[in-house]
């Protein structure tokens, strides 16, 4: 099974507790309960029984929040995701570790012996999913000083965290609290145009990270609510805050889902990436190289296959590649079939999986697609969520002097 | 017994601000480990209780006697941040010249607390203007043999009670291991 290190970008206070709290509720509680969900994570017992402490605890109304992430905690998430089929059989995917750790470490010059770690995590990190404070580019779309801050301390400092990672990591960004919009009735393209006009370092962000982004790869702007506008109650307060109250409210999770589901196919498209293409047009180029390439990739793949049996694949170690290639698989016809491409005589998709057994592909298969239709369904719903090299174009073409 | 010498650590954030060295022993300034110190004051339960730990990080013999409260303004009031979260204070005592596990006296605690109260409602009052991180002043300090026996109960004072972190162990000791009570220097003895 492979591991993906995500590192989740923002500064104190910009939501990444309560986010990934309300993620596990989602994928790691509701959704396995939910038999009709191919896809959910597991977390090893004591990250469980941590998450759904907070979680329990952010969602009762009669206690106050909790602080701020203290700088001494570093706790390690690691989620498996797992496959589910009709026929309830389970395969585990892949590991997506986050980490959670006090924004101060993005915004401190106190070094401590914690940082290191850190550090590390976030050079190494396959994937980055920046958090960006629904509160404070609220405040910026309203023009007040609070905002302007902002843009010049804390999403600076954060942007410069995602410049520290690997030009290669899939970035997307969240904007949290979206509840805060919904409220208040503004959409997703608008903020994301003010966004890009407002700050150069996020504009300069995004383009460089588009272009030296694999091909496949959508780079998302995902509006995230943890909680939902039911149960959380924004005030103004004195000092130029938005001061949050429980209301006891009903709780509605909006699109936590979405940044990890979208991560999926960007660690892939890495992948097969790596198999052989590159360059912007070339998306033929993948798909050609992947079917020339992966007679090599797995080396006598017909043949092995030929004498699975059962008992073979059952024996753990085994399983998990070929749960890996199966995978590879469905997401290929994935990307096939979304890019209206049809099989030619070259296509070695089949071999790859022959003889493997068919419960364990079904499920792959269905939880493949899940997630594919829960993408598809959340950008019909915000269309302007694709963060596009045309966005930066337009943007140009909106500063330039009349 | 002896004599020692403590200094106030005060670390926390504010309203706008992140978490800051608001007070620093000028050793930990001097040695470059304000981080570390952060780190060793910050954390554990914010029920006020005790925790007392031996510094390796800085030369010579140390011990931090440290705890975390909700912080609160000058009218008493839970301070928040900018995320409507309750902010926690973190405030200790760095002593120089201990090895032993040790308690404060009722004087003493009195003296940190208000120099503390002082330095946090100070930065509150302009977070952007406040010199972090600032040095603080030594208290003098004398220390004796705490007696666990006849030591008095301080009911309004829950700073330091040495039965908060003083467990027996199950390791056979050749001796008890002695609790020192640091009083501040220029006090009569109880
Ligand atoms: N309206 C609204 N407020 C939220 C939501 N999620 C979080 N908040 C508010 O934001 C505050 C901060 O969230 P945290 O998750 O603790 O922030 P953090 O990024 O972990 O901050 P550090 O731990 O200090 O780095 C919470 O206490 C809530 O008041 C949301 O979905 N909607
Ligand atoms: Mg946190």
């Amino acid at each position: 099974m492979r591991d993906f290190n995500v590192v989740t970008l923002g500064e104190p206070d910009s939501g990444k507790t309560v986010f990934m709290a309300a993620m596990h509720e989602m994928l790691g509680t509701r959704a396995v309960d939910d038999a009709h969900h191919r896809v959910f994570v597991r977390a090893p017992m004591g990250t469980r029984s941590s998450l759904v402490r907070t979680y329990a605890r952010i969602v009762n109304p009669d206690i106050d929040w909790d602080p701020g992430t203290d700088r001494k905690v570093y706790q390690e998430v690691p989620f498996t995701v797992v496959a589910r089929g009709l026929d309830q059989t389970l395969a585990d995917l892949f590991r997506v570790r986050y980490v959670d750790y006090s924004g101060e470490r993005i915004t401190t010059e106190w070094m401590d012996e914690k940082q290191e770690r850190f550090e590390r995590h976030l050079r190494e990190a396959h994937g980055v999913l920046v958090a960006l404070d629904g509160a404070k580019v609220l405040s910026l779309l309203e023009r007040q000083e609070l905002g302007r801050r902002y843009l010049h301390e804390d999403l600076k400092m954060v942007l410069g965290a995602v410049r520290e990672t690997t030009a290669r990591a899939p970035v997307h960004f969240m904007i949290t609290k979206w509840d805060l919009f919904e409220r208040r009735r503004i959409g997703l393209g608008f903020v994301k145009g003010e966004l890009l006009k407002a700050s150069d370092d996020l504009a300069g962000v995004v383009g460089s990270r588009l272009r030296s982004a694999s091909p496949t790869a959508t780079m998302r702007l995902v509006p995230v609510s943890s909680l939902g506008r039911d149960f959380v109650r924004p005030e103004q307060s004195e000092d130029g805050y938005l001061r949050m109250f429980k209301t006891g409210g009903r709780v509605r999770q909006l699109n936590v889902d979405v940044p990890l589901l979208s991560l999926l196919p960007d660690f892939y498209a890495t992948y097969m990436d790596e198999l052989g293409a590159g360059g912007r047009s070339g998306f033929k180029r993948v798909l050609r190289r992947w079917h020339k390439r992966a007679g090599e990739v797995f080396p006598t793949v017909g043949r092995a296959a030929g004498d699975v049996t059962a008992e073979r694949v059952t024996e753990g170690k085994e399983l998990e590649s070929y749960v890996e290639r199966i995978l590879l698989k469905s997401l290929v016809d994935g990307l096939m079939s979304r890019f209206g491409r049809r099989p030619d005589p070259q296509d070695v998709r089949n071999e790859v999986v022959r003889g493997l057994p068919n419960n364990v592909q079904l499920a792959v298969q269905a939880a493949v697609q899940h997630m594919a239709l829960r993408l598809e369904a959340f950008e019909q719903a915000y269309p302007e969520s694709e963060l596009t090299l045309e966005d930066l174009d337009d943007l140009a073409r909106t500063m330039e002097p009349e | 017994m002896t004599g020692g010498t403590g200094w106030p650590v005060l670390v926390a954030r504010g309203v706008h601000t992140g978490i800051s060295p608001l007070l620093m022993p000028h050793p930990v300034i001097e040695a470059e480990q304000i981080g570390r110190a952060m780190e060793a004051v910050q954390g554990g339960t914010p029920d006020g209780t005790t925790r007392v730990a031996r510094i390796s990080w800085l030369p010579g013999d140390w011990t931090l006697l440290s705890r975390t409260s909700p912080a609160l303004d000058r009218h008493g009031r839970q301070v928040r941040d900018r995320g409507s979260r309750p902010v926690l204070v973190s405030e200790g005592l760095l002593v120089s010249g201990v090895t032993n596990p040790c308690t404060l006296a009722p004087d003493a605690q009195a003296a940190l607390a208000d120099t503390t109260r002082r330095a946090y409602l100070q930065f509150l009052s302009d977070e952007r203007r406040y010199p972090a991180p600032a040095p603080s002043e030594p208290l003098p300090l004398h220390a004796t043999r705490f007696d666990h026996e006849t030591a008095p109960a301080e009911p309004d004072t829950p700073w330091f009670l040495p039965s908060r972190w003083f467990r027996p162990s199950a390791q056979p000791y050749p001796e008890p291991t002695t609790i020192l009570l640091l009083t501040l220097q220029g006090t009569p003895k109880p």
